[in-house]
């Protein structure tokens, strides 16, 4: 069994069709510098506001493959950067998603940072300033990245504890952008394209979201993202009734407190 | 007892037999000028389920008081009757009979129990009806969704809102079905929000109402129009509640017959035709136009309005938030010059604010379209949470931010009355809080199945230290103990362990890559376990000790239970993880006490020694208390195992008697299943020569050991461990 041959290539990771991504504030342009001074970009924002989505939307318009790791608790360096392993009796070095992108100067983002093990920044660290190399530890090389690579990675400000906070040495090579949620006027027109669905409905579920978001830090952490909207959104134009699709979709991703949950149907009951 | 055998044939006792059955309880208060048999008449009336239901409670009430039960069978029937032969209803009504006792004495429960009839009342208004307390939360969530300045909720008599808080009756209980009183509830609620909201109190309406000739008229009808204008604009913006409440809405609908009313009505319509908004400036003018042409209604929705209380509040909160906005942007410009140190001069520029709103913004009509923004020297600056909030409610209350409010507050003048006031509160608060030191429990009475509410007065206390040789004595006489203990807690630590033979992983594992070339050149199948791999672990754990201070534990337990602490201390130091240790006793439910020893974030230090050293026995064993108290601690703290370790001689009693047996025993056991549902583990050791057969009854929700030998402890802390976080 060759496990190279069953490996995704960079190549496969190429966007071929525009993402659909609303431009919220000068974020493109900014990235677009970034990218073209060879500068690694952080993205902080709360969850489902856009930042994947940005990400794909970026590639697509760099004309670059984009390599997404999601990061975890027990993401460690080599996970990035890559292992041995044994085929056939042989050993055999197999490239991680990091190296992968160094190598194919492909963009990589590093969702959810801050949850990897510290060990990860001893890989980040130079890959981010301007020497843009990847040690390989295991192997003793060392990658130059090209000028098409980029790094890129996301954080929420909001989860930080003090165990989880980027470090200042690690977040002072990068490039932030910051994200929210879109303004009301652009939320419900991400709506109306994204889900497909009516002025009218989409004015509601964003007044809805504003009303969920009125209760962060009142019995809520966070309120409702862009992306339980259009979970909402889809679920009522197939056929669900507004007011179950918000408990479905939103409520109940919320919280699974039972007076929080009383009152968040109570609102959107009131809306629809 | 024969009682009990005709209870259960369920056979109906005549009077002579009834008078029998009570002279057996009720002997003690009994004499020839007063006799059990008019009671008794009363009680044969009722069918024998309810007289067993009575008789059982006359025994049960004549344990705690025989005049008492004696009332009690005298008013019983007539409870049975105004209750409906509800006996679940009439339970209700004896628990309350006697907690009056508990409370405020005989007289206290006298009352209750010959006034059953407005027990009932309330009994059945309750029963349908919806208290204020039971929705709170859900209520105040509701409002603070819907938008605006976040609003508390609170009863009253009189339903109406400051601005600050939204007053609600104590319990609605007008229609038969309990969803139609919720509704009711949110639909005053949401009333009193959309004056808030939709900007009723813009102005002073003392002032403007006191330019007509009869100002309380004037108050009324400008109430009515406002109510039409929020009813209104409830319906546009939320419509599904509309819905809901329409049934409440006759009065409302049957306006339009009314030919002088109907035009207001038509008005607000064609407004909303014209997609405009109705502000209170229309409903002022509407006043100007029809004052002496209408006659006021009492909408049952409607409330008061309360000018006088909401001026003094909105005066007050006015000048409160122009100070902290002030200073808001004061700390906004020092933030600014500290980002651009270059410019040297800065120090002496007035930082010049400015604000924004988007154009088609009409200043009687704030709503959650309005994009404001606030700039500093030209360049537009995003202000924190807090102060966009209050940017808000200032612009909720004034519908702008003047110009005056746009000067950042000289340094120096941080300090505003504001926060002083603040402070102020919050330390007497404290200081009353310390004073008094008492918190309160329930206490969970198996014989009623209630809680007795607040029953036990408890206060946290501290154990004098004693400075002697006895950690260090013990550590020497346990060396063995101590050394074993290292080795046991040493393993549990593990930190950051290095598996070998794993799938995958960070190294090569070269003993087991050579073993498998080894297997493969014997044409033995490959071995893919050939890698390294770092394992961490995460231990979070809170663990509280607690310590009998009874005076059973006198001599031999209270020495085995000091030797046993420090043996913990020794391991639990060594693991690192958060431990606490408190100790407890008492006398009667009025002085319970809880010992402090060490808190959690403390350290191990030679205080903490010497408190240990210093326990000695006291007095009683409540046990009830201390486990609440502690859970409750533990409740307070983030931690992903938490843990309960009680240290005790098993026997629950106190000086009143009425905690001894069986009582002590479910109360302890209620309050151990209670920390268990607070997702926190309790372990109950102990320390006695004879196990009693209760304690497997007692401990039910926990886990428990016996031990004799203190020896043992350490070993049976470190298992539990083991179990609990591996
Ligand atoms: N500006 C935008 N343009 C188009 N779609 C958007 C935009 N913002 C959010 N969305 C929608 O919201 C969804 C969620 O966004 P996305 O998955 O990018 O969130 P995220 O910020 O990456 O969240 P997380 O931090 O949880 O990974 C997208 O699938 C898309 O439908
Ligand atoms: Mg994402």
């Amino acid at each position: 069994m060759d496990l190279l041959t069953q490996e995704i290539l960079p190549e496969d990771y190429f966007i071929v069709d525009e993402p659909y991504y609303e431009s919220v504030a000068d974020e493109i342009q900014i990235f677009e510098a970034a990218y073209n001074n060879q500068l690694p970009v952080l993205l902080k924002g709360p969850t489902g506001c856009g930042k994947t989505r940005f990400m794909e939307h970026m590639a697509w318009r760099l004309k670059r493959p984009l390599i997404t790791v999601s990061c975890h608790d027990d993401l460690t360096a080599s996970d990035l950067v890559g292992r041995y392993l044994i085929t056939s009796g042989e050993t055999v070095w197999v490239d991680g998603p990091l190296a992968k992108s160094v190598r194919a100067g492909a963009i990589c983002y590093l969702d959810e940072v801050v949850e990897a093990r510290k060990d990860t920044t001893v890989v980040i660290h130079p890959l981010a300033d301007d020497r843009r190399v990847l040690p390989m530890e295991k192997k003793g090389v060392v990658l130059q990245a090209t000028d098409n690579f980029c790094l890129a990675m996301s954080y929420n400000p909001g989860y930080q504890s003090i165990m989880k906070d980027l470090k200042q040495s690690t977040r002072q090579r990068f490039v932030a952008l910051e994200f929210d949620y879109p303004g009301i006027v652009l939320e419900q027109k991400i709506l109306e394209i994204e889900a497909e669905i009516n002025a009218e409905l989409a004015k509601t579920l964003v007044k809805f979201a504003h009303m969920t978001r009125n209760l962060k830090g009142n019995g809520l952490d966070e309120g409702a993202s862009t992306r339980l909207l259009v979970h909402a959104a889809l679920l009522i134009k197939a056929g669900v009734n507004p007011v179950a699709a918000c408990q479905s979709a939103i409520a109940q991703a919320l919280t699974d407190d039972p007076e929080m949950l009383s009152a968040i149907n109570e609102l959107s009951a009131s809306l629809f | 007892m024969s009682y009990q055998k005709q209870n259960s044939s369920f056979k109906v006792l005549d009077a002579a037999q009834m008078e029998e059955q009570l002279d057996c309880f009720l002997d003690s208060v009994l004499s020839f000028r007063r006799s059990a048999a008019g009671p008794a008449k009363q009680m044969a009336t009722l069918n024998s389920k309810e007289q067993a239901f009575g008789l059982h409670w006359v025994e049960i009430i004549s344990a705690t008081n025989a005049e008492m039960a004696f009332q009690f069978s005298a008013c019983f029937s007539d409870a049975v009757l105004a209750l409906q032969h509800d006996l679940n209803a009439v339970e209700h009504w004896i628990v309350e009979a006697m907690s009056a006792f508990d409370e405020r004495g005989l007289q206290f429960a006298n009352k209750v129990l010959h006034n059953s009839n407005d027990f009932a009342e309330t009994y059945f208004k309750k029963q349908q009806g919806i208290l204020l307390d039971d929705i709170k939360n859900l209520l105040t969530a509701f409002v603070c969704g819907l938008n605006g300045r976040s609003l508390k909720i609170e009863s009253s008599d009189i339903i109406y809102t400051d601005t600050e808080t939204i007053y609600l009756p104590e319990l609605i209980a007008d229609f038969s079905r309990k969803e139609d009183n919720f509704l009711y509830y949110k639909l005053l609620t949401v009333y009193l929000w959309a004056q808030n909201w939709f900007g009723t109190w813009r102005y002073d309406l003392n002032d403007i109402v006191n330019e007509y000739d009869d100002p309380v008229y004037a108050l009324k009808l400008l109430h009515n129009l406002e109510s039409i204008r929020l009813i209104h604009n409830i319906q546009n913006e939320l419509p599904g509640f509309y819905r809901q409440v329409e049934v409440f809405m006759d009065e409302f609908n049957e306006l339009k017959l009314n030919k002088d009313w109907n035009t207001i009505l038509v008005f607000y319509k064609g407004k909303k035709s014209e997609q405009k908004k109705v502000t209170i400036a229309d409903s002022l003018r509407l006043l100007k136009q029809h004052y002496g042409q209408l006659n006021t209604i009492d909408f049952h929705f409607q409330g008061l309005l309360f000018a006088n209380k909401v001026q003094q509040i909105k005066q007050r909160r006015i000048s409160d938030e122009q100070t902290r906005f002030r200073e808001a942007l004061s700390r906004i410009a020092d933030e600014k010059r500290y980002l651009k140190p270059e410019a040297v001069d800065v120090e002496n520029l007035t930082p010049a604010f400015d604000f924004n709103v988007n154009e088609q913004f009409d200043k009687d009509e704030f709503s959650d379209n309005i994009v404001f923004e606030l700039s500093l020297d030209g360049q537009v600056i995003v202000p924190a949470e807090d102060v966009q909030s209050l940017m808000s409610s200032i612009m909720q209350d004034i519908g702008e931010i003047p110009e005056e409010y746009l000067v950042a507050a000289g340094s120096g003048q941080y300090s505003s009355d504001y926060s002083d006031k603040d402070k102020k509160t919050d330390n007497v608060w404290s200081g009353v809080y310390h004073e008094e030191g008492a918190f309160f429990y329930d206490e969970w009475d198996y014989v009623r199945q209630h809680y007795k509410k607040n029953w036990c007065v408890v206060r946290e206390v501290r154990v004098p230290p004693l400075y002697d040789d006895f950690v260090p004595q013990t550590l020497k006489q346990y060396y063995a103990v101590v050394k074993s203990l290292r080795r046991h807690f040493e393993a549990i630590k593990g930190e950051e362990k290095l598996l070998k033979r794993q799938i995958n992983g960070d190294d090569i594992d070269i003993d087991a890559l050579v073993e498998s070339y080894a297997d493969m050149s014997m044409g033995m199948e490959l071995n893919e376990r050939l890698f390294t791999r770092m394992q961490r672990e995460d231990r979070n754990i809170a663990v509280m000790f607690l310590v009998d201070m009874s005076g059973s534990t006198k001599g031999w337990i209270n020495q085995a239970e000091r030797e046993s602490l420090v043996l913990l201390c020794e391991s639990l130091s060594m693991l690192g993880d958060r431990y606490a240790i408190y100790g407890f006793s008492g006398t009667t439910r009025k002085r319970c006490e809880i010992y402090h020893i060490k808190h959690l974030d403390e350290a191990y230090n030679d205080k903490v020694k010497a408190r240990i050293s210093g326990i000695t026995a006291k007095d009683y064993t409540r046990m009830g208390f201390a486990i609440r108290h502690l859970s409750g601690l533990l409740e307070e703290v983030e931690a992903k195992t938490k843990l309960l370790i009680t240290l005790s001689d098993g026997k629950p009693e106190d000086y009143d008697g009425q905690y001894r047996g069986e009582y002590g025993i479910e109360d302890t056991r209620q309050s151990l299943f209670e920390t268990r549902q607070k997702g926190i583990h309790c372990y109950c050791i102990t320390i006695d020569k004879e196990a009693g057969d209760y304690l497997p009854h007692m401990y039910g929700a926990a886990n428990y050991a016996l031990i004799e030998d203190i020896k043992q402890l350490p070993v049976r802390v470190s298992d539990i461990y083991r179990k609990l976080t591996t």
